[in-house]
């Protein structure tokens, strides 16, 4: 019974099938091809990664490591797992890549919201101050000098703070909200809205596509950060990053690697610096590639169409 | 050549100690720096009440390995010394950059090791001196001898540091010949019956005639002669040989004659030319790993791991503790692919030198300093005093008592196979071990003169952590150890090692711009030479580049640095 309404359907799908022409399924044949060969390339980093992280590391120096563990262990995991701090530098990482996000995204888009409005006095010179920051800084020691002065250093907020707003993310904003149709602000007026109700009423919910993007983009950096953990809170151990920890993990490998103190290690549950690596990428991949698919759903442009019809 | 820097400080941590007397001779080895007069037997009492809290950065780029703050042992010590000290390491950054910041904003840990920008922090006043606090503290003070003192205090003018390794109690007990040799692996040894092998050419030898006899591994994979890595600052590998070959011990940048007291340039004698002809031949005949000039340390590491490599020159630290692992994982051993080092010259009757006693290289150019902020300077002192004491070194390098070792009816500390896997497993050692690794430690023996300061000198431990294909090397060749295979060396003097001063050279100064030119000429010629169709030729190539970079500056420099350091010695006997 089944199989006859298969065959039946089938048989329908192949009549309803449109003509192609031998150029179209040559274009077919040969997309398919190329985008299975993207994805290829852009998988197989990972998964060696992964097969690497749940191989021994002494053996993993060997080489020859392609999609699949040679031999089996999770000592690697074990290692990071077991690291000092970890949990701490966990909390932190979490703690500020929240708090650093949501406090971000709101601050940039403020910003954006401000240099795209036309009537906006400054708006050229405003743009061009935020320019000028993309290209020049002030170099480490004199940022390091400052945030001291102004008592970041040794804290949590040194975190947070100085990342509230960057130039790249705000002009992406921007431009988003420039293209969004004048007369939406213009009708808004007319009812009698204020800035700060057509920012959030108006604007805002239209900007959801640029604002999830952003939103990732900041969510990672805060995620992958060690080096301001390191600069500032160096010797403050309740201030560690999980990506400081690893780092000073892949640090200790690298250099137990390097001169052993017995005649012949005694031992074969070593842990190298490409094996450390390996886990640790894996390990802190896992929250970003968790989080993804719940944004993706906002990347999707045309959430103004038929908002306005001009 | 800051490189050159860090290859001595790997030397220096895994080796974990050195440092005999200077000119010390063998017959008085117990004067003053090894007198067992008691030393580092008392550790302070017990202190009740306050567990006093420090905090140590060391910026070197041998970041060791944590410690957590609950381990068993670092509970143990905490309540011998009545202190405790959090370790940071550098990460990720050079020495400077990381100095640098902490001297911007002028806050310090209590203890700090500067390593190559030690001199920064005593410019920025950070460090504290320490020349009249160090007789108070009978551990510290016995660490080196008064003219070791005098050498440390004469870099800055004052004592602001404690160099950490380079002194030991007792006699040395090196087991691990842990510089640099020619390497061949025990299978090759043991297929030609072990013969004496003691000149360069006997050693390619017997490499190409296992080559041709065994061209593959048992599991099918191609031999390779012999590999060099020429990797940036490991380029030792390929260059220093001649020194050696000669005779001569390491004086790193240049050879000393021991009785002119004159430098000699080694990259010009006679032995170079032959010892880089040589190469050359082996090259044409395929024995030279085609890949030598172009790999990096990793891919090297990779190679040796396989255990398809017959034979290098390489310094004990730099690969022995990733392909060691690697070829006791896989079970190689039982193909002989273990290494071991063998003592050769340039002809007979010369008598190598590649092994000095422990303890003749002294590091006086960085070690633990005690910063300005500090609260406590002589809390710190006294902690930094209990830690060489002897119930702490044991703690620090054997562990607890029946759980990390064990104690025989004879007295000697041992360790039974399980424990011997536990202190080597990272997560067992960061969990239940507390080595303070660059704090100032002490090697050689315990004052029991029983028992060694560090597991892996003890003579019956060393030997349970050896493969058989080492085992019988050593037994074929009477050796008791890596080093017996070499013989020992006295230091040739107390100008010892030469290296001291190159490494601290810049493009900046005229010897430095001709040490630094000289270099980049080896990195690029070298190559070429090995390689040549017409050895003569390119020779002569060479050697045009290399005098366009003005040697003897250096040579000059270091002739004058070499006569400062005799005299300086003969003052501060």
């Amino acid at each position: 019974m089944a199989e006859k309404t298969l065959a039946a359907a089938a048989e329908t799908r192949s009549k309803s099938k449109i003509k192609q022409s031998p150029a179209d399924r040559a274009f077919v044949i040969c997309n398919t091809i190329f985008l299975t060969l993207v994805v290829a390339l852009t998988l197989y980093p990972i998964l060696n990664q992964l097969a690497i992280s749940f191989n021994n590391a002494a053996d993993a120096l060997r080489g020859g490591i392609y999609l699949w563990p040679r031999m089996w262990s999770t000592a690697n995991y074990k290692a990071v797992l077991n690291k000092q701090n970890l949990v701490t530098g966990l909390w932190v990482s979490v703690e500020r890549t929240v708090l650093g996000t949501v406090l971000g995204l709101f601050v940039t888009a403020l910003l954006a919201f401000i240099c795209s409005r036309p009537k906006y006095l400054w708006k050229k010179q405003m743009n061009l101050f935020w320019v000028i920051t993309m290209y020049v800084n002030g170099g480490l020691i004199p940022v390091f000098l400052l945030y001291r002065d102004l008592g970041l250093t040794s804290s949590f907020w040194v975190y947070i703070v100085p990342g509230l707003t960057g130039a790249f993310n705000m002009m992406v904003i921007r431009s988003y909200m420039e293209n969004l149709p004048a007369s939406l602000e213009e009708s808004a007026q007319l009812d009698g809205a204020g800035y700060m109700t057509i920012f959030f009423k108006i604007i805002l919910p239209l900007c959801t596509p640029v604002l999830a993007t952003v939103a990732l983009f900041i969510a990672v950096a805060h995620w992958n950060s060690w080096f301001d953990a390191m600069l500032y809170n160096r010797m403050n151990d309740e201030y560690t990053t999980l990506q400081y920890e690893l780092m000073k993990l892949l640090s200790a490998a690298t250099t137990a690697s390097a001169g052993g103190s017995y005649g012949q290690k005694q031992t074969s549950n070593m842990i190298t610096p490409a094996s450390i690596r390996a886990a640790g990428s894996i390990l802190t991949m896992l929250p970003i590639v968790c989080l993804y698919p719940f944004l993706q759903r906002y990347f999707i442009t045309g959430m103004t169409l038929g908002a306005v019809k001009e | 050549m800051k490189s050159a820097k860090r290859a001595l400080a790997i030397a220096l941590c895994a080796a974990l100690m050195a440092g005999a007397c200077v000119g010390c001779k063998k017959s008085d080895s117990t004067s003053s720096a090894g007198g067992n007069t008691g030393a580092g037997t008392t550790a302070s009492s017990k202190k009740s009440g306050e567990l006093k809290k420090f905090k140590a950065f060391f910026a070197e780029p041998l970041a060791g390995a944590e410690t957590k703050e609950d381990s068993a042992a670092k509970l143990k010590l905490n309540e011998l010394t009545g202190a405790t000290s959090t370790e940071t390491w550098l990460t990720g950054q050079a020495a400077e950059e990381a100095v640098g910041t902490l001297i911007a904003g002028n806050d310090y840990p209590d203890f700090i090791e500067g390593s190559d920008a030690t001199s920064q922090l005593i410019q920025a006043g950070a460090l504290i001196e320490l020349d009249d606090k160090i007789d108070k503290y009978p551990n510290i003070k016995d660490k080196f001898t008064k003219l070791q003192w005098a050498q440390i205090k004469q870099v800055h003018g004052h004592i602001y540091y404690i160099p950490q390794f380079s002194s030991f109690r007792g006699k040395p007990n090196e087991t691990v010949h842990n510089d640099e040799a020619f390497w061949i692996q025990c299978r090759v040894l043991k297929w030609a019956n072990y013969p004496k092998i003691t000149t360069m050419d006997q050693y390619f030898d017997l490499i190409e005639r296992y080559l041709k006899a065994n061209p593959k591994m048992k599991n099918g994979t191609p031999n390779i002669g012999y590999t060099i890595l020429c990797d940036d600052w490991r380029y030792f590998c390929l260059e220093n040989a001649p020194e050696f070959l000669d005779g001569y011990p390491n004086d790193g940048s240049v050879i000393v004659d021991p009785k002119e007291k004159k430098i000699i340039d080694y990259n010009t004698t006679p032995t170079a030319k032959l010892y880089f002809k040589k190469l050359n031949e082996e090259y044409h005949k395929g024995i030279i790993d085609p890949e030598s000039f172009t790999q990096k340390y990793d891919q090297y590491i990779s190679k040796l791991s396989t255990g398809r490599v017959l034979g290098m020159i390489d310094q004990w630290w730099d690969f022995s503790g990733s392909v060691n692992a690697s070829i006791k994982t896989q079970k190689l051993y039982e193909e002989g692919c273990d290494y071991v080092p063998l003592p050769i010259t340039i002809r007979d009757g010369v008598k190598n030198q590649w092994h000095t006693k422990d303890g003749s290289v002294l590091n006086v150019s960085s070690g633990l300093a005690i910063t300005k902020d500090c609260k406590d300077v002589d809390g710190a002192l006294q902690f930094v005093n209990d830690l060489l004491s002897d119930e702490a070194i044991i703690l620090r390098n054997w562990g607890i008592k029946d759980k990390d070792y064990y104690v025989d009816e004879n007295g000697l500390f041992n360790r039974t196979d399980e424990q011997i896997a536990n202190c080597s497993n990272q997560d067992y050692a960061a969990a239940n071990l507390c080595p303070y690794s660059w704090f100032p430690t002490v090697g050689g023996m315990l004052s029991d003169g029983k028992n060694a300061a560090l597991p892996d000198r003890q003579p019956a431990l060393f030997e349970k952590t050896l493969n058989d294909d080492v085992k019988e090397v050593f037994k074929a060749y009477g050796a008791k150890n890596y080093c017996d295979m070499l013989g020992y060396n006295d230091k040739p003097g107390d100008w010892y090692p030469m290296y001291t001063y190159s490494n601290t050279l810049n493009s900046s100064t005229k010897e430095g711009l001709a040490w630094t030119k000289m270099g980049e000429i080896k990195h690029k010629d070298l190559p070429k030479v090995v390689m040549a169709k017409d050895f003569e030729t390119e020779w002569n190539n060479y050697m045009k580049d290399y005098n366009n970079c003005k040697p003897q500056d250096f040579l000059d420099a270091m002739q004058k640095e070499l006569d400062n350091r005799i005299k300086f010695a003969e003052e501060n006997k």
